[in-house]
C-alpha cells in the first residue's frame, strides 16, 4: 500500500517500534542490580517495502522480538569453575577448623605436653624415690593422655557437623533440580510458541549456576530450548522436566553417604568430582581420618606394644610336631608339640622348646603347660622372654629382651598367633620391665585407645608404682628405667624408626597446615578465575546505565519524529480536504 | 570493553575484601608481634618452631639436670674434702704414736681415732634431698649402720659380764646372768638389760637373747643374725663400749651396692654422678683399695692392745696412706664430673641462645618491618576506599541529561 495513508502507516509502526526499544530498555535499567540478569536488546528491522508506480517503497520499521546478550561458553566456564570454588571453599573452611584444633601457635599445645611428659620422667630420673618428682610425673601423664584424647575428641563433632552440611545439600541439589525441571517446562512451553523467553533462561542459567557450587554438573540444550543437567559421571540428574533424585543412607562409619534414590544402596560418593559435596565428603570420609589415624599411631608409638598372644587351640586339634617359634635378637626359639609320646621335633632352626601334651589335655592345660615350659627353658636362664596365661587357652609372651614373636611356618592348626605391632618399645613396654618403689615389677604405663575414648594413665598406677628402677627390685636410688623411659622422646620409634615422636607431631602439624594453605590458595585461585568470568559476562551481559540512557535518548528521538511524522501526515490530509 | 554497572560494583567489592584481608593480617602480625599465627601462615615454619620449641625445652631440662647434679657432687666434694683431712689426721696420729711408750697417752690417742671413726661414718652416711649419697642404688637404707657387738663363743662369758649401750637420751648396759649365778654389775648411771643364759647355749643362742631382750627396750631395736647383734636406735648414734672380752666392737660393714647412677644431660648422653660406699670406704673395686673403717679399727685396737705392739700401728700407717689415696681418687672422679658437667652446661648455654635466635627469625615478626607493612597496608586500604568513593560519586550520564 502506498500513499499517504501508507505514510500515517509507516508513522504508526515506527511509534510502536521505538515504543517497544524503550520498554525493553526500561526493562533492562529496572533489572540493573537483578543477580543473573541478561540484558536484552530489541532488534529493528524494515518491513516489507511494496512495489509501486516508481519502484520499491518502504512501509518503515518494526521491532522483533527483544533477544538476551549472552555467551553461552562463558556460561558453561562459569559452572566449571564454580565447581571447583565449591568443592576448596568446603575444604577450606572445613580444614580451618582442624587447625585450630591443632593450636600449636601460642606454645600451648600437645607439642608442649609431650615434652613435659618427658622431662617429668628426667626430673624422676634426678631422684627416683622422690615422691615429689613421681606425683608431678603422674600429673603430667594423666595431663597428656587426657590431652591427646581431647584433641582427638574434637574432630568427630566436626565430621558430624559436615555430614549435616552433606546431607542438607543433598536436599538443596534435589530443589534446584526441580526448580531447573520446572523452568525447562515453562521454556518449552513458551519457545514452542515461537517467542524467547528470556527471563525462564535467566532463572535457568542462575540455578545451574548455583547448582554448580554444589556438586560436578555438565550440561547441555536440546532444540526444544530443555537444558539438561548430568553429574560428570553421565548419570542425569535434570532430563527435560522430570529430575532423579539424590538421597542419603547411613555408611559404616556412622555417617551419611549421597546416593541415588532409586538406587538407596550404592553409594556414588566416589563419582562425585567438584562442588561443595565434593570438598565436605573429602574432608569427612579422608582428611580427618587421617588425621585421627596418625594420632592413633603416636599415641600406640608412645604405648607400645609389649605383648603377642598365642591362642592355644582345642588340644585334641593339635598334632604332635606342630610348633611356633618366638625370638629375640640373640635368640630364636621354636615351641614344638609331642602328643602321647608321637611327633618328631620339626627342627626349623633355633632352639626347641619341646612341649609334652596329652590327647586328652584341655586347650588350658595346653596353654599352662606351654607356658611352663617356655618359663622353665627360657625365662629362669637368661630372662629373654616372659609368659602368662590369661583366659584358660590365651598365651602371652612379652619379650623381655627387645626382640618380637613373630608367626610360625607351621601355625595353621590348632592354634594361632597374633602379631606385635612391635616387639618391644614405648612406654608401657618399658615401664613393664622395671620396678616401682616396692620393687615390684611395672605393670602398663597408660591403657586405653584413641579410638575407644578410654587412653588415660593405667588406674592401677599411682606415685609408688610408677616403676623408675630398671634392676635389682627394691632399689630406690636406680633411675635407669627412668632414664631410659625419658630417652624414648628422641629415638627414631616412628615412621618405620625414621622419626622420633615430636618429629612425627611437628609434621603432622605442618600437613595440617598445608593442607589449609593449599586449601585457602586453591579457593583464592577458582575465586579468582570466577570473578574474573563473571566481569567477562558481566561486560556482555551486564546492563550499563550509560548505554541504556543513550538507547532512551535514541529511541525518544525517534519516538518524536514518528510522532512529528504522523502530524505532519495529518497536515497534508487536512490540506488536502480544504482543497475540496 | 563494555563495562556494566555491575562490573564495577563487584570490582570495587573485591578489591576492598582483599585489601581488608590483608590489612587484618598485617594487623595480627602486629598484635601478637608473630609472623605465624596459625600452621597454615607459614607450614614449613611452624614444623620448625615447634623442633626448635622442643629443643628449648629439653635444654632446659638438660640444664636442669645438671644443676641439680652440680650441686650434688659440689656437696659430695666438701665431704670428700672433710674425709680426706680426717684420714689425714687419723694418719698423723699413727705416726706420732707408732712409738708410744705411755699407755695413757696411746689410750687418748685410742680415743682420739674413735672420734675419727665416729666422724667418718657420719660422713658415710649422710644424707642429701632424702637420700643416702654414698649408697649407690639402696638409697634409702643406711650404707654403714651403727655398731655390731658379737657376742663371744659360750664358754668365754662368765657370769657378770656386760656391755654398755647408750643413746643421748638414755644409757644401759646389758650384762650377763649365766644359770642364775652371777651378779649385777650395777654400772653407776646405767640401767641394766639382765640376760638370762646358761653355760650350755650356744653363741647363737646368746645373740638371740640378747636380741631379744634389746628390742624390749624402746630406746633401742636389736637385729642381725647368728652371732652377731646389731643395734641401732631411731636416729641417735648409738655408743657401744665393750666392758669386757668376749665381745667385740665390730665395724662398720656396707649394706648399699656399687650401682651407679647417670643423670642425663643430653640427648642419648650420661653422666654418672654417685660415689658408692665401695669407692670411697670399703674400697672393694679400687685399685689399691682398703676398708678405712677396718683400718681405723685396726689402729684403735692396736693402740689400746697390751702388750704394745709397735708395728701393728705402723702398718695402719701405711693403710691409712692408701686410704687418703682413695679418697683423693674418688675427688678427682667428681672433680671431673663436675668439669663435664659445667662444660656441658655452658655448651647448651650457647646452644640455647642460638636455637632462641633461631626460632625468633621464624616466629617473631620484627616489629618495625610489621609496622610499616601495617602502616603500607592501611594507606593501600584506605586509597581503595577512597577509589571506590570516587567511583560511585561521579556522574553519569543521566546527571547531564
Amino acid at each position: 500500500m502506498s500513499g499517504i495513508y501508507g505514510v500515517l502507516q509507516t508513522g504508526m509502526r515506527s511509534l510502536l517500534a521505538q515504543q517497544r526499544g524503550i520498554e525493553v530498555t526500561g526493562h533492562n535499567i529496572a533489572n540493573v542490580n537483578t543477580p543473573g540478569y541478561t540484558r536484552q536488546t530489541v532488534t529493528l528491522e524494515t518491513t516489507t517495502p511494496v512495489m509501486g508506480s516508481q519502484g520499491m517503497i518502504g512501509t518503515g520499521v518494526t521491532a522483533r522480538e527483544s533477544e538476551r546478550v549472552y555467551d553461552r561458553f562463558v556460561g558453561v566456564q562459569i559452572e566449571n569453575e564454580n565447581e571447583e570454588l565449591g568443592r576448596w571453599d568446603a575444604q577450606k573452611t572445613a580444614l580451618e577448623r582442624v587447625e585450630t584444633i591443632f593450636d600449636e601457635s601460642s606454645d600451648s599445645g600437645l607439642s608442649k605436653t609431650m615434652g613435659e611428659f618427658w622431662n617429668a620422667w628426667q626430673d624422676l630420673a634426678n631422684n627416683p624415690s622422690g615422691n615429689v618428682e613421681r606425683l608431678a610425673l603422674l600429673g603430667n601423664s594423666e595431663t597428656l593422655a587426657f590431652e591427646f584424647q581431647n584433641t582427638y575428641n574434637k574432630f568427630s563433632p566436626l565430621q558430624a557437623d559436615l555430614d549435616i552440611s552433606i546431607a542438607t545439600t543433598v536436599d538443596e541439589i534435589n530443589l534446584k533440580a526441580d526448580e531447573i525441571g520446572d523452568l525447562n517446562q515453562k521454556i518449552i512451553e513458551a519457545e514452542g510458541g515461537g517467542v524467547h523467553a528470556n527471563d525462564f533462561r535467566d532463572a535457568r542459567d542462575l540455578a545451574v549456576k548455583e547448582l554448580s557450587l554444589m556438586i560436578d554438573v555438565t550440561t547441555y540444550e536440546e532444540s526444544s530450548g530443555s537444558l539438561n543437567v548430568n553429574l560428570k559421571d553421565g548419570s542425569s540428574l535434570v532430563n527435560g522436566s522430570n529430575t532423579s533424585t539424590l538421597s542419603t543412607m547411613a555408611n559404616d562409619a556412622g555417617y551419611r553417604d549421597v546416593v541415588w534414590a532409586s538406587d538407596p544402596t550404592v553409594s556414588i560418593n566416589s563419582t562425585i568430582s567438584g562442588g561443595k559435596l565434593k570438598g565436605w565428603i573429602e574432608v569427612r570420609d579422608v582428611i580427618i581420618p587421617e588425621y585421627k589415624k596418625n594420632m592413633e599411631d603416636l599415641v600406640n608409638g608412645i604405648k607400645g606394644v609389649e605383648a603377642t598372644e598365642v591362642v592355644i587351640g582345642a588340644a585334641s586339634t593339635l598334632s604332635g610336631g606342630e610348633y611356633f617359634t618366638i625370638s629375640s635378637p640373640a635368640t630364636s626359639y621354636y615351641v614344638w608339640y609331642k602328643k602321647d609320646g608321637t611327633g618328631t621335633d620339626p627342627a626349623p632352626g633355633g632352639t626347641g622348646i619341646e612341649v609334652d601334651i596329652s590327647a586328652t589335655d584341655t586347650a588350658a592345660q595346653v596353654a599352662s603347660k606351654t607356658a611352663t615350659a617356655i618359663a622353665n627353658e627360657l625365662d629362669a636362664g637368661n630372662s629373654v622372654f616372659d609368659v602368662s596365661v590369661t583366659g584358660g587357652a590365651t598365651l602371652t609372651i612379652a619379650s623381655v629382651v627387645a626382640g618380637d614373636v613373630t608367626d610360625s611356618a607351621d601355625s595353621d592348626t590348632g592354634f594361632t598367633i597374633t602379631k606385635g605391632i612391635d616387639g618391644g618399645n614405648g612406654v608401657n613396654y618399658l615401664h613393664r620391665i622395671g620396678f616401682d618403689l616396692d620393687g615390684v615389677g611395672g605393670g602398663d604405663f597408660f591403657s586405653g585407645t584413641l579410638a575407644g575414648n578410654n587412653f588415660a594413665v593405667d588406674s592401677n598406677i599411682d606415685s609408688t608404682k610408677i616403676a623408675a628402677s630398671g634392676t635389682a627390685a627394691g632399689a630406690p636410688g636406680d633411675n635407669s628405667n627412668a632414664i631410659a623411659i625419658a630417652e624414648l622422646q628422641n629415638a627414631l620409634m616412628m615412621d618405620s624408626d625414621t622419626a622420633t615422636f615430636d618429629n612425627y607431631y611437628n609434621s603432622m602439624v605442618s600437613d595440617v597446615g598445608t593442607a589449609v594453605r593449599h586449601a585457602g590458595m586453591s579457593y583464592d585461585h577458582h575465586t579468582a578465575m570466577v570473578s574474573h568470568l563473571e566481569n567477562y559476562r558481566e561486560s556482555i551481559s551486564g546492563v550499563s546505565l550509560d548505554e541504556e540512557m543513550v538507547n532512551l535518548i535514541q529511541f525518544q528521538l525517534g519516538y518524536d519524529a514518528a510522532a512529528k511524522l504522523i502530524s505532519t501526515t495529518d497536515e497534508l490530509l487536512e490540506t488536502l480536504m480544504n482543497m475540496v | 570493553m563494555r563495562v556494566s554497572n555491575r562490573q564495577m560494583v563487584n570490582i570495587v567489592k573485591s578489591d576492598l575484601f582483599r585489601n581488608a584481608e590483608q590489612l587484618l593480617k598485617a594487623e595480627e602480625r602486629v598484635a601478637t608481634r608473630k609472623l605465624i599465627n596459625r600452621p597454615s601462615d607459614d607450614p614449613i615454619g611452624m614444623g620448625k618452631v615447634l623442633d626448635y620449641r622442643k629443643t628449648i625445652s629439653s635444654i632446659d631440662q638438660y640444664t636442669n639436670n645438671i644443676v641439680a647434679a652440680k650441686s650434688r657432687t659440689e656437696f659430695t666434694d666438701t665431704l670428700l674434702e672433710n674425709l680426706y683431712d680426717l684420714l689425714d689426721q687419723a694418719k698423723r696420729v699413727a705416726i706420732e704414736h707408732s712409738n708410744e711408750l705411755d699407755p695413757e697417752l696411746r689410750q687418748g690417742a685410742a680415743q682420739q681415732v674413735e672420734g675419727i671413726y665416729d666422724q667418718i661414718l657420719g660422713i658415710a652416711n649422710t644424707q642429701y634431698d632424702g637420700n643416702y649419697l654414698f649408697a649407690g642404688h639402696d638409697t634409702d637404707t643406711i650404707p654403714f649402720p651403727r655398731d655390731e657387738v658379737t657376742t663371744g663363743a659360750e664358754s668365754t662369758l662368765s657370769g657378770g659380764e656386760s656391755f654398755n649401750i647408750g643413746s643421748s637420751t638414755t644409757d644401759y648396759y646389758v650384762w650377763y646372768d649365766i644359770d642364775d649365778g652371777s651378779t649385777d654389775p650395777a654400772i653407776a648411771g646405767r640401767t641394766g638389760i639382765e640376760i638370762d643364759i646358761a653355760s650350755g647355749d650356744t653363741a647363737a643362742q646368746v645373740a638371740v637373747a640378747t636380741r631379744n631382750a634389746i628390742d624390749a627396750e624402746a630406746d633401742f631395736s636389736g637385729g642381725g643374725s647368728d652371732s652377731a647383734v646389731t643395734i641401732t636406735s631411731g636416729g641417735e648414734g648409738v655408743e657401744i663400749i665393750d666392758n669386757n672380752s668376749g665381745f667385740s666392737f665390730q665395724n662398720a660393714t656396707y649394706n648399699g651396692d656399687s650401682e651407679k647412677i647417670n643423670i642425663i644431660v643430653g640427648e642419648g648422653a650420661q653422666v654418672r654422678i654417685n660415689l658408692t660406699g665401695n669407692d670411697v670406704f670399703t674400697g672393694v673395686g679400687v685399685t689399691n683399695g682398703t676398708n678405712v673403717f677396718d683400718d681405723l679399727k685396726a689402729l684403735k685396737d692396736a693402740l689400746e692392745a697390751e702388750p704394745f705392739v709397735a708395728s701393728a700401728v705402723s702398718d695402719q700407717t701405711d693403710n691409712l696412706a692408701k686410704g687418703v689415696n682413695q679418697v683423693e681418687g674418688a675427688a678427682v672422679r667428681q672433680s671431673i664430673t663436675y668439669k663435664r658437667l659445667e662444660t656441658t652446661e655452658n655448651h647448651w648455654d650457647k646452644f640455647k641462645n642460638s636455637v632462641v635466635d633461631m626460632l625468633s627469625k621464624i616466629e617473631d615478626a620484627d616489629l618495625a618491618t610489621a609496622i610499616v607493612e601495617l602502616q603500607a597496608q592501611e594507606t593501600a586500604y584506605e586509597a581503595a576506599l577512597a577509589t571506590a568513593a570516587k567511583m560511585f560519586n561521579r556522574k553519569s550520564l543521566i546527571d547531564f541529561l
